[in-house]
Parts: C-alpha cells; structure tokens; sequence
C-alpha cells in the first residue's frame, strides 16, 4: 500500500544524523543566586528567573541555537566528574575566563591551544563547583 | 563585686582550712600540757585555745565528726585545767580526721565520747563492713529536738544494714548549702517545712569558700517557697544526693516542679520509720551496679562450656603447665567471669536488654545525658561513632584541627569535608591553646555566604585539650546556635569526664550546657529577652541569641572514663542530649554503633564502667574536688620553694590564655603573697579557664628538653610516669587516684634534680658550660613557629575560596602507589621555592601530642616544613625519616585538566567545528 512506501521514507528520514547533538544543557547549582550571579558576571549577561516548587532555574539567553539553565533543585548536584560541557566564549576565551576567579570560581586549566583550526579551550570550575570547558576560535 | 578584683585566700579550700586548724589547736594543746601551771605563758596559750576553739566552731558545726558537741567538751576540760587529757584527745581527734579513719567506724560517730581512741577496736585494718554516710536534715530545730531526731533514727538501724548513717541538722538554707558543699558524707537531704533562709554562722573565715551560695538571693522569698528551692539547688550543686521534702502543703497545692524536684515528699503524719526506710532505699539504689552484680552471680554458677572461649572459668589456664603462672597472677575471678554468654544474666552490648541496658541508663542518670552508650575500644572509637551516626560525605564539619587524631580518621570513614579551624598557637612553649569563638563565628559566616550553611552539619571541639584548657560551652553553643539554630556539638570530653563532679567545672561539660539551655530557650522569659535582643539589633548586625522556635538542642559528649575516672583501659562512654535524637539519629546512630563495636566486648571493661558510675554517684565530688585540691597543693609548692624555683615554672592562666579572654581578670590560682584566687568567676564567665589538675612544668631552665625530662630524669630515676612534654615543658596530672603521697614524692624527685643539675653545672668545663648556657637559651628565648592549618589544595576544595575539602578523596588516592612520591624534609622549602606546590597525600602526626601537622590534601607550608625540621619526639606517625614527606605527583595535582577531544576528529569534524565558531 502506498502508505506503506510513505512510513518507509518518513523513517528513513528520521534516522538522518541530526545536525546538533545538544538540544538543552543544564547546570546544577546548590545556591541558585550565587550561581546566576557567577554566570551573570562572566558572561556579562542577565539571566531571566523562575521558580516553580522545589525548583530554581535561570535561563541561558540564547535567543538562537541551543540554550540551557542553571537548575537548583532536588537531585540537581554540582561535581566535577561526569560530562564535560564547552561553552561557547565567543572570539577570545579570556575575556570571560579572566573574569572566572573574581567570581567566586577557580581555573583548572588556562586558555590551551587545541589546534589552529579548532581553536582554543580552558578549564574552569564555577561557583557551585561544577567543571566546565571554555571554548573560543582565537 | 569591683570589677578586675579577684577574690582570694590563704587556704585553697576549707578542707585545708580544717585541717590546718585542728593542727593548731594540736600544737598549741601540747604547748599548753607542758607550760607550767599558773605561768603568763599558760594564759597566753589558754587565750590562744580558746579563740581558735571558737573560730573551728565556725567550720565542725557543718560535719557531723567530730561534732559541735566534742568541740564543747573540749572548752569543759578546758575550762576544768585538763590539760593533759585535753591534748591528749585533740591529737586523736585531728589523727582520725586527717586520716578518714573515723569513717569506717560509724558507730563511734554517735559514741557518747566521742574523740577516744579507736585503734584498740581493730575494724581499721580492713575495709569497713558497712558503707557509712550522712545524712542531712534541714529544719530550723532546738538542740533538744536534734538529739531526740538523733536518737530515734539511731533506734531504727537494724544490727545488719549494709549501710549506716549519722546526721548534720543545718537550720537555714544558707547552712545547708555550705554543709553540702564543705561535707562529702552527705548522700540524702531531707528538706523539714520552712527553713529560714539567713545562716546565722558564716564567719569570715569560711566566705572565700562559699562564692558560688552568697551569690545566691533568694532571702525575699517566703519560707514555704525556700524548701522547694532548696530542692532545686541541691539539684543543681550536687545532682546524684536523693532529696527528701517534708511538709504540710496538700499535694494540690505543691507545684508540679516541687514534685519532679524531690524523691520522694512526706507528711507530717507520716512516721520516721519510713523515712528511715525510704533512705535506705535510696542508698541502695544508687549503690547497685546491674552488669557488675550480674557478671559476679554469672561467675558463681557452675556452667558447661561449649560455647567459644577456652579461657572461660580458667579451663585452658589453670590446668596448663605452661601458663598457670598467668593464672595465678590475675586470680581466678578473672577467668570466672570471662564468657561470650550473653545469657544467664548477661547482656548483650550491641542489642541490650538487660543488665547492661540498666547499666547504661544508670550511667545515663549520674552524667545528666539522655542517652548513654559504653564504648569497649576507647574514645577513639566513640568519635569515630558519632561522626559516621550523624554526618553523611558531603556533608560539612566544622573541627579544631589540633583535635585528636581519631576525629581526622573518622572523617575520612564519613566523607565529610572539615572545616579547619586553628587554636590560637602558644609559641614559647610549643603548643597550642583553643580556637577563639569569633573565629568559629567567622568560618561559619563565610560558609553561610556561600549558601553552604545548610550543609555544615556539626561542630566538633575538644574540651578539655590535653594542655587543660577549657572552651565556655554554654557561650559557644549559644552564639553559635544564633547563627545555625539546628548545629550539632560533639565535645570531646576524653580529658573530662571527672568534670561533670564538681560544680565549677560541670558548668563547662556538654551534658550540663545541653540540659541548661533547652530550659532556657523553652522559657517565656527567654522569648522576651529574645525579642528585645532583635529589636535592639544595629542594621546587619548578627543576633547572639538563637532563636527559640527554630533552636533545636543536639550536644554529644564522648568520654574516655578510664582516663580520669575507675575504668578499665578503653572503657569510654558516649553520652547524648538530643532533643531530636529519636526522630533523627537513633537509627544511624545504632547503624554506626555496629559498624564500630565489636561483638565480643570485654566483660571486665563493661563491669569496671558499671562501678565507676557508682563511685562517681557517692564519691565523685570528694574525689575530684581532692584532687584539684592535690593540684593546687602541687603548684604552690613549686611556686615556692626556691630550689625548685631556680630551675621550674609552673605554668599558669596568664601564660596559656590571652588576656582577652579572661573577662574576670585572673592570672593565676596561686602566688606566694596573695595565696589561693577563687577561681568561681573565672569559671563562670571567662571565654577560656585553665584546668587546674593538669599541671605544666616549664623546664628551660634545666637546659634539658621535654622529652629528654621526661625518659632519662623522670622515668629511669624516679619511675615517675607522665603523659605530655612540649620542646620546654612537661606535663603532670592529678585524678581521682592521685594521694599526697605521690605529691610529695613527685617534689622530692623534682627536689632531687634540681640538686643535681646544681652539682652538674659546677662540674662543667667552660666549653661544656658555654654549651649548656646556648642550650638553655635555646629552650628559652629561641621558639620554632607553631604552623596554622594552611589550606586544602584547590583540587580538593569542594568549592573555590571557602573553608571545606575532600580530605577522602585525597586520601584515597594515595591508595594508587603511582599517585604519589617521597621528598625528604630537606628537599622541601628549596622544591617550594621553585614554585613547587606539596601536597600531603597522608596523615602527617608527631606524637605526643598526637594531631596532625598535615592531612591528605593540604598544601604543605614552609612553616610546616620549620616545625617537622625543629620537632623534637622520636614518633611522627605517617612520616618515614628514610624516605621523606609523602606528596602528591603533579598529575594528580592537576588530575582536573584534560586535554580536549576537540580537533581529534576526522575532516568532517573540523568543519563542525568550524561551524562552532559563529
């Protein structure tokens, strides 16, 4: 049957590699506002609140491509094992990085060469003592 | 009272008073039988007796041996020229004193004469049959009535009482509490209708004594109201006496705090017989020791071993050829009571049921805890209990860093993060004092800013250190509680259990603080003081009172029982007063408990804890207040003899605790001009107090260092054993075993070496002496810095800048022998000044005084490294001189960095992340 043909296609379509592997991030935080101020001042940005119940979130103002939130809550628990996530720090990582420590966060690793081409990363860890990655072209 | 005056007198107590008086009397009696009659020297002497007759009136009217009646007769014979017999019967009175003996006799207490000589009775040698005491009846009585109470009472006694008693009438509330204070036989109180409140006998020579009753006021209330507060403050003086109310009030009308005051209240109507009865009782009561008595009746009972235990009854002992000797030098009642039973009338300590159960809730009552648990392996493991019971990985403690080293292990065990806190450092003799409370506040601030505040789970402080000083419980708890309304104290008591005895120091024990301030915050009159405080509060200013609807009260004491009270090694208990114990810890508690106590507890150990609590219920007061007393008799003697002088200090408040820290002002309890300060005020407001049982001897001046001091003179000349030196110091301690005996031989042996330092010095070549002259400045003008915790390596904060690290990660880690390396000491301070960072991969502790200069994690400073260089003990445990400090490798160190998969990829991931860019 024709509709038979047309599911095939439709499912051969979903199995395309989707373009972004990351839709959403989140980053746990134990104190929600040091968190967002920490975040608030590195990236020189103004992070829009919520709270629902027993969670707190502020949100990542991407207002295109992928966003994501700091996240307090039950089960939200900062650490420095698990994933690693590279935030976009735009031409030069150091500017956001420089302002890490005075934030209340540490550096782990200082802006690092990857290669010419992919640029390159610095390690953090933030207020909340989350490890994280900087990654920028220059 | 001026403030910065600080009382003082020329007798320690009035123990000393008594017996330096009746020694007078004894000398100037002899003077007197051998004056010839009629002479002016015979009035003067006479004159003499007479006045100090009358001055001793003022002390013996609160003892009931030998009795203001034996002080009248004394004045009769006197009076009738008696000399001789008069001498005569002051010697053997002031003999039986001294010596106690009269206590074991008890019916030569109520003799119609008394003061005769009783070695001719024979009951001296050996321990007395019947457990003597007294009891006293407060009752404003004539001497008549006295006698007939007397009387009667006496009839009661059954020829076979295990106990026997005599009687002090004191006839105002006043004079009950200084005959309670001043006379250790009291056992039971028996409060009679309305005493007056006004003692009509305080004479000037016992006020010194008395601090802590004349600061009392109660004379405004009416008399009916004194009999329940005198109640209520025999409770609070002397908790473990039984008191006895009668009166004529119906039972509607007393308070329902009278009722939970006394033991036991009675009627007018009511007859003595069953007050007599009823004392007894109480006696006896106090006096059971359930696992003791339980272990003996087990040992008496033939039994058939096929349980584990070869050793039980002495099987595998007594019948070997090979080790009968260690038999024979226990005794065979040891081996009858070793079992693994828990039946049969024994318990089991891990599930107690029992014996042991009542046991501990006997112990429980006598140290004023809500719960008390034994503990058969030391405090050390007692610490590592209630850390894991009551704190999770994660979670923060706040902790002296120079606590004892179980405290650091244990947190390895629970994963919590420590907050170091550092005691304020007394560098001239290497040690260290306590952590100031503004400190603690501090830290607990920054980590309140911090939004951690919710994590910090507990503070863990030792009270007393092992230098004797004291923290001001009730202050910390309650700035503290400000802040963190649901913090969790545990004390570690191990140098303190004998504290809860006396009243100066039990206001400075957990237990008592606990009990103290859960009445307080429940109290009307605390919501008003609460709410005034809040009111007056300056814009971010931090309260100082804890909020009473949300102050939750949770105090854990551990104690080592053994150290200064009868128990066997090891034997230590954990007491608890936690409102939310049952609700919140009980079942982790118990969890921690198995996880630390073995299943085969010693016996031996849980019997010696049973009767040591029942020492400590019927002679814990006299105990520890003698021993103070030995401690104070030992400060003043080397304080002044000269020889002694010349070469020792003792060490006293003003050189352990800053002057900021003693509010009342006081120096020291000893000087030769002054004598004896009270120590009342200091201990009652000072944010530091110095315990006078731990004695510490400057030694600089000998040119010998403490260790040597205490092996090479102490040891192998005298036998003399002692716990502690620092670099110039030693360390003696008086407890409740400490005679005068040992006293007076530690003076003699430190009489002895200083002769002989005297004749070594006069031998010495100039070299040598120009040796021992740099050796002494050394010890007494040269003093190595004293390190302060330094900090947790940034890969260990748990988080960036504020206090707390993963001492557990770091000290796992150091199980991979590849993560870590050996510097020796040398090597160090030139690696650090090539910017090197050194990392501790272990417990680093010199021992005496046993707390480390370095956990896992922490970054190695150069003041650390002067310390461990200049420290002078032979045990440094976690510390090989071969090999060197053990560190972290760098890549450990940096064990965060990564490097990034980024780039790594094929071509098409180059484009992605091309694309990453925009």
């Amino acid at each position: 049957m024709g509709g038979t043909t047309q599911k095939k296609k439709k499912d051969k379509q979903e199995e395309q590699p989707v373009k972004d592997f990351i839709s959403w991030f989140e980053i746990p935080a134990i104190n929600f506002q040091q968190a967002v101020d920490f975040y608030n001042r590195i990236f020189n940005i103004d992070m829009e609140t919520q709270f629902d119940g027993n969670y707190a979130m502020a949100f990542f103002p991407a207002e295109k491509g992928i966003g994501g939130a700091i996240v307090t809550g039950p089960n939200s628990i900062p650490g420095i094992i698990g994933p690693l996530l590279y935030l976009n720090a735009g031409k030069d990582l150091n500017r956001i990085l420089n302002r890490v420590e005075a934030a209340g966060g540490r550096i782990v690793m200082t802006k690092t060469l990857i290669n010419p081409e992919s640029g390159h990363f610095a390690i953090f860890i933030d207020s909340e003592g989350n490890k994280l990655a900087l990654h920028s072209k220059d | 009272m001026p403030e910065k005056k600080i009382d003082s007198a020329h007798y320690y107590n009035i123990a000393q008073l008594r017996v330096e008086s009746w020694n007078t009397l004894k000398s100037e009696s002899t003077k007197l039988h051998s004056t010839p009659r009629g002479s002016e020297d015979e009035k003067a002497h006479k004159k003499n007796l007479r006045q100090l007759l009358k001055d001793l009136e003022g002390v013996e009217c609160f003892f009931a041996f030998p009795g203001l009646s034996c002080i009248d007769s004394l004045r009769e014979m006197l009076e009738r020229q008696e000399h001789t017999a008069l001498s005569h019967k002051i010697a053997e009175i002031t003999k039986n004193l001294v010596s106690d003996r009269y206590r074991s006799n008890p019916d030569f207490l109520e003799d119609e004469d008394p003061g005769t000589d009783l070695s001719d009775k024979g009951e001296y040698t050996e321990v007395a049959k019947k457990n003597y005491f007294e009891v006293m009846f407060v009752e404003d009585i004539s001497q008549a009535e006295e006698n007939k109470l007397r009387h009667d009472l006496k009839e009661m006694r059954l020829s076979n009482e295990q106990f026997a008693y005599g009687i002090v009438v004191q006839r105002s509330f006043e004079d009950a509490l200084i005959a309670l204070q001043f006379n250790f036989n009291i056992q039971a109180v028996v409060i009679r209708y309305a005493p007056p409140y006004h003692s009509k006998k305080i004479t000037p020579a016992i006020k010194p004594f008395i601090q802590n009753i004349l600061k009392l006021n109660y004379g405004s209330k009416s008399p009916t109201e004194l009999g329940p507060i005198l109640g209520t403050m025999v409770k609070k003086f002397r908790p473990e006496l039984d008191t006895y109310y009668v009166t004529d009030t119906a039972l509607s009308n007393l308070k329902d705090s009278t009722l939970k005051t006394f033991r036991r209240i009675f009627y007018r109507t009511e007859d003595l017989q069953e007050l007599h009865l009823t004392v007894i009782r109480g006696i006896s009561e106090r006096y059971e020791t359930p696992f003791f008595s339980a272990l003996k009746d087990y040992s008496k009972k033939p039994t058939g071993i096929f349980h584990a235990m070869p050793i039980s009854r002495g099987n595998s002992v007594f019948k070997s050829r090979w080790i009968n000797d260690f038999g024979n030098f226990y005794g065979r009642n040891m081996f009858l009571a070793e079992t693994s039973s828990t039946t049969g009338g024994l318990d089991s300590l891990l599930q107690p049921t029992g014996s042991l159960k009542k046991a501990q809730q006997k112990a429980s009552e006598a140290y004023g805890s809500r719960n008390t648990y034994f503990v058969t392996n030391g405090t050390s493991t007692a610490n590592k209990i209630v850390v894991q019971a009551l704190v999770k990985p994660g979670d923060v403690i706040l902790i002296d860093r120079d606590c004892h080293k179980s405290h650091h292990y244990g947190l390895v065990l629970a994963g919590a993060y420590p907050v170091y806190l550092d005691s304020y450092p007394i560098e001239e003799y290497s040690m260290y004092g306590a952590v100031p409370l503004e400190q603690i506040k501090e830290k607990l601030l920054q980590l309140k800013k911090a939004g951690r505040l919710n994590l910090v789970k507990m503070l863990l402080l030792t009270n007393c250190t092992f230098d004797g000083l004291v923290y001001n419980v009730e202050k910390v708890m309650q700035e503290i509680l400000a802040i963190k309304p649901d913090m969790i104290f545990l004390w570690d008591e191990a140098w303190f259990a004998f504290a809860g005895f006396t009243y100066n120091y039990k206001q400075r024990t957990g237990m008592f603080v606990a009990q103290k301030l859960c009445d307080k915050y429940q109290s009307e009159s605390y919501r008003k003081e609460y709410n005034a405080h809040i009111k007056g509060l300056k814009k971010n200013e931090i309260p100082s009172l804890p909020n009473p609807d949300e102050v939750r009260i949770r105090v854990y004491s551990t104690q080592s029982t053994h150290k200064t009270l009868s128990s066997f090694r090891q034997g230590s208990m954990i007491h608890i007063w936690d409102e939310d114990f049952r609700k919140k810890s009980e079942n982790t508690f118990m969890e921690a408990y198995m996880t630390h106590t073995s299943t085969s507890p010693n016996y031996q150990m849980l019997a010696s804890l049973d009767v040591g609590r029942r020492q400590v219920q019927f002679e814990g007061y006299e105990l520890v207040e003698k021993s103070v007393e030995l401690a104070m008799v030992l400060r003043a003697k080397v304080n002044d003899h000269p020889k002694l002088k010349k070469y020792f200090d003792v060490l006293t408040i003003s050189d352990f605790i800053p002057e900021q820290y003693r509010k009342s002002g006081i120096k020291e309890y000893y000087n030769s001009k002054e004598g004896w300060n009270r120590m009342e005020t200091a201990w009652e407001q000072d944010e530091f107090v110095l315990d006078p049982t731990k004695i510490t001897l400057h030694i600089g001046r000998t040119g010998v260092d403490g260790d040597t001091f205490k092996n090479r003179y102490l040891m192998d000349k005298f036998n003399i054993q002692i716990n502690k030196t620092s670099r110039n110091t030693v360390l003696f301690m008086t407890n409740i075993g400490t005679t005068r005996g040992s006293v007076t031989y530690l003076t003699n042996a430190l009489l002895k070496i200083a002769d002989e330092l005297d004749q070594e010095f006069k031998t010495l070549s100039q070299k040598e002496g120009n040796n021992r002259k740099d050796r002494i400045k050394s010890l007494t003008e040269d003093f190595p810095p004293l390190p302060d915790f330094s900090y947790f390596h940034h890969s260990f904060q748990a988080v960036p800048g504020v206090p707390g690290g993963n001492i557990r990660e770091a000290f796992f880690l150091a199980y991979n022998e590849e993560n870590y390396e050996y510097m020796p000491l040398l090597e160090c301070l030139p690696a650090m000044e090539e910017n090197r960072i050194l990392v501790a991969s272990s417990f680093i502790i010199p021992y005496p005084p046993g707390f480390p200069v370095l956990v896992p994690g922490q970054v190695v400073s150069k003041e650390i490294i002067r310390f461990l260089t200049a420290l002078d003990v032979s045990e440094i445990h976690g510390y090989r001189a071969d090999l060197g400090l053990r560190i972290f490798k760098d890549n450990v160190l940096n064990r965060q960095k990564t490097v990034s998969s980024m780039g790594s990829m094929g071509n098409n991931a180059k484009k992605k992340i091309t694309n990453l860019k925009n």
